[in-house]
């Protein structure tokens, strides 16, 4: 395999340091937001107001209800196309720098096609199964 | 470029299955609902198209010296081992098709995806026998897998069918998880996951680093061994892995079952012989031991069980879980490895025209909704139907093991290699399970022909053309194996021979 | 202790107790929450091995797709808390033993197993992958959009409306 150029910074923990701090300021922005309410909101608690806000109607019925099957198609084809993009990915990198190989070029174009094609399929079937529409 | 060119011309039957698989999936997309039954025909070219190019090289090469091709560096092998097994899948394919022709109209399955996940599972097969590197090895095991899964539960009407693929599903989820484990630590103990070179060209594979830098007893390597093994041992229906065998066999459509009971167990022991022979052939002392108690436990759980079945689809699920343990005997015979290879191929081809021929009987004679299955169902049958009764006769004593029979000359070429190999008690306890099985399949052979019923109760039976073929192939095969089994047999060994890397 | 090591404990332990909660809490859309966390751990851990490709697809994969058909799939159903029921199977006394053996081999194995370990620097490892695909594991590639597609059509097969 032909050698990379691209070194690795010597201290990883610097580069990811920013991500922890980020991390840890996003939890306790959430934590504190929702223990000060606790501490100095004032707190009546009345039947009425524990039921479920319905936009100031009077709740019946079950609350849980089943929802629409589309959303459990619509997540199972974002897998398979999202697994896709991941796959391209690195493709993508490796194609728009010089690290190819000479020669290569047109063979690593086919395959990315052949991948890509493959997976059009899918979409088709897809497609042609109603899983794309809404009902 | 060229090289690439050539060496996908190696790969034409793979090919061919992939492409008609989406050649049948796309068909159905855009067919009107009334031109589907076309779809059976149209996935059955493929397979008939493929069969003939493998039939074609293997041939070619059974004058001269086996060609061994390295496809895509080492990670596949086209070698008349890979042929070989390839005649296996595909034969079962083929049959499994004509089973499904009228099985799926009558029972308004899903045409389109049915087929096209036949072919995948198909393509996967092939694949896995081809496989000689670690990770293409896991890819076409889990093409096969989903393929599998999803054909177990395609009668969506029927809930033990959605039993079936839920059972075999989660229980193969967790065996694909120790597969990958068991990769996971053989690449940490040696650095590369290809299997072998059979080329002897280099060194650096799992075999060769093993030797080279004598890991033989690095916990690692073992550990990721013993997984390996137990992930391939699932698919090969193997005792104590075995637990999904009965249930999923029983809920999954008859053709389905027949398929998978051929076609899955074949593929299996494919991967297993270049997994032991090909890649840890070095620690043979280790996992010969361990092969040996698996294949007893194997042999004798399956006869026991099918004994008490009165469900003649749920007999032949357990049965052929004795005849994975028959196999693994094939396997174990590790010292006579140039005689054992080619003689677990020719089983795997003969156990194929056996075990679907019985099963599609078992279509024929049944009604809709897979209901009229039981023993009693078979009384008198030689009476009404002969010729459906003498099919069921010659699979029934072939799969028992009588002489003159293909599962008789399967079986005595299994003893050959184990006894080559001074595994006598292992050949004992194989003549043993044998005799045993002789009880249950017999079974059925006298509730047909010794048996009388009342006219009121006699259901008609399945006179479908393609069911009809199915059968008489099959029982040609049979009979063809059994009676002149030379060339087959030569073929066979010529296959198992290129399995095992030069000099060895 | 190295910053790498109390990073490696702190989310060891994040995914073990994480990966404990999954399977003992009794609303289902909870176990789905903590599973989330358990996957974050998981991108964690390969951050550390420096395989931060593996890190971004695990969080975009797992996390962004896995984990929400998880929850779609558990809020089509009726009645995500447990009732009265524990969520463990009845026979878990043997399943936890046979596992805890499990566990304890595998931490022998991993104890005193040998591991080849590269003496080369690190490299970026998208571009490392991308190579790889390119070149070597082309096969394993295509055969990649092979699994895509069965699973695909199995799936919807499977899920879809009888209606059509």
């Amino acid at each position: 395999m032909p050698t990379l150029t691209t070194p690795i910074p010597a201290n990883p923990a610097a580069d990811w340091l920013p991500v922890a701090v980020f991390l840890v300021t996003a939890v306790l922005f959430a934590a504190v937001l929702l223990w000060i309410p606790r501490l100095i909101a004032p707190r009546h608690p009345t039947p009425d107001k524990a039921r479920p806000y319905e936009c100031g109607e009077r709740v019946s019925g079950e609350f849980w209800q089943q929802i629409h099957i589309g959303y459990y198609l619509f997540a199972l084809v974002f897998i398979i196309f999202d697994v896709e993009v991941v796959f391209l990915w690195p493709y993508v990198r490796v194609l728009g720098g010089r690290l190819i190989p000479q020669g290569l070029g047109l063979f690593v174009f086919f395959d990315l096609l052949l991948f890509v094609g493959i997976l059009v399929v899918a979409l088709v079937y897809a497609w042609r199964k109603g899983v794309l529409r809404w009902e | 470029m060229t090289t690439t060119w050539r060496e996908l011309g190696y790969l034409t039957p793979e090919l061919v299955v992939l492409l008609g698989a989406a050649a049948v999936l796309l068909l159905d997309l855009f067919l009107p609902r009334g031109r589907r039954r076309v779809l059976g025909g149209v996935a059955l070219v493929p397979l008939g198209v493929a069969l003939g190019w493998v039939l074609r090289a293997l041939w070619a090469q059974s004058g001269g010296p086996s060609q061994l091709h390295k496809v895509f560096g080492a990670l596949l092998l086209r070698d008349p081992y890979s042929l070989g097994f390839d005649v296996v899948f595909l034969v079962a394919a083929i049959l499994g098709v004509l089973l499904s022709l009228r099985y799926v109209e009558r029972e308004a399955l899903p045409a389109g995806e049915y087929y096209a996940l036949t072919l995948f599972a198909v393509f996967g097969m092939m694949m896995m026998a081809m496989s000689a590197e670690l990770i293409t090895l896991f890819i076409s095991y889990e093409i096969l897998s989903l393929a599998v899964y999803v054909l177990a539960g395609i009668a969506r009407g029927r809930a033990v069918s959605a039993e079936a693929s839920l059972k075999y599903f989660l229980l193969g989820a967790f065996a694909s998880g120790f597969l990958v484990y068991g990769i996971a630590l053989v690449y940490g103990a040696t650095g590369t996951t290809v299997l072998y070179d059979p080329l002897g060209q280099s060194a650096s594979t799992i075999s060769g680093l093993i030797l080279e830098r004598g890991l033989f007893g690095n916990a690692l390597l073992l550990a990721g061994l013993a997984l390996l093994v137990v992930g391939i041992a699932f698919k090969a229906a193997i005792v104590p892995f075995h637990a999904w065998v009965p249930d999923v066999y029983e809920g999954a459509p008859l053709p389905v079952t027949a398929f998978m009971s051929a076609g899955v167990k074949a593929a299996a022991f494919a991967a297993f012989a270049r997994l032991l022979f090909g890649g840890f052939r070095n620690l043979g002392e280790v996992w010969q031991p361990v092969l040996w108690v698996l294949a007893v436990l194997t042999m004798v759980l399956g006869n026991a069980a099918a004994i008490r079945q009165q469900n003649v689809k749920r007999m032949l699920a357990y049965s052929s879980i004795a005849h994975a343990g028959y196999l693994l005997v094939a396997l174990a015979a590790y010292t006579a490895r140039d005689v054992a290879i080619g003689s677990v191929l020719y089983y795997a081809l003969t156990y194929t025209a056996m075990g679907v021929g019985a099963f599609a009987i078992l279509l024929v004679v049944g009604q809709e909704g897979e209901a009229n299955q039981e023993l009693s169902d078979y009384r008198g049958l030689a009476s009404r139907h002969p010729w459906a009764a003498a099919a069921m006769g010659l699979f029934m004593i072939s799969l028992a093991g009588f002489p003159l029979t293909a599962g008789f000359l399967g079986k005595f070429y299994i003893l050959n290699a184990a006894l080559r190999a001074d595994l006598d008690g292992l050949a004992v306890v194989l003549g043993l399970a044998s005799v045993v099985s002789w009880y249950y399949y017999l079974r059925v052979v006298w509730f047909m022909y010794m048996t009388e019923v009342p006219k009121a109760a006699v259901r008609p039976i399945s006179r479908a053309t393609s069911l009809g073929v199915a059968v008489a192939v099959a029982a040609l095969l049979v009979i063809a194996l059994g009676v002149f089994p030379s060339t087959a047999l030569a073929v066979a060994q010529m296959a198992g021979h290129t399995l095992l890397p030069l000099g060895y | 202790m190295s910053a790498h090591q109390l990073a490696f404990l702190v989310l060891g332990v994040l995914i073990l107790v994480s990966a404990l909660m999954v399977v003992t809490v009794r609303n289902l859309v909870h176990a789905a929450l903590f599973l989330i966390l358990c996957f974050a751990g998981v991108a964690g851990l390969y951050v550390l091995l420096q395989a931060e490709f593996l890190a971004v697809a695990q969080v975009l994969i797992y996390i962004g797709a896995i984990t929400v058909l998880i929850l779609f799939g558990i809020m089509l159903t009726r009645k995500i808390t447990g009732g009265a029921q524990p969520p463990l199977a009845s026979h878990w006394k043997a399943a936890g033993a046979g596992a805890g053996a499990f566990l304890l081999l595998l931490l022998y194995v991993a104890m005193t197993g040998q591991w080849q370990v590269s003496d080369q620097p690190p490299m970026d490892s998208t571009t490392t992958l991308g190579l790889a695909l390119v070149t070597r594991y082309v096969l394993p590639f295509e055969l990649a959009s092979v699994v895509l597609l069965a699973a695909l059509v199995g799936a919807v097969l499977l899920a879809r409306d009888e209606t059509r």
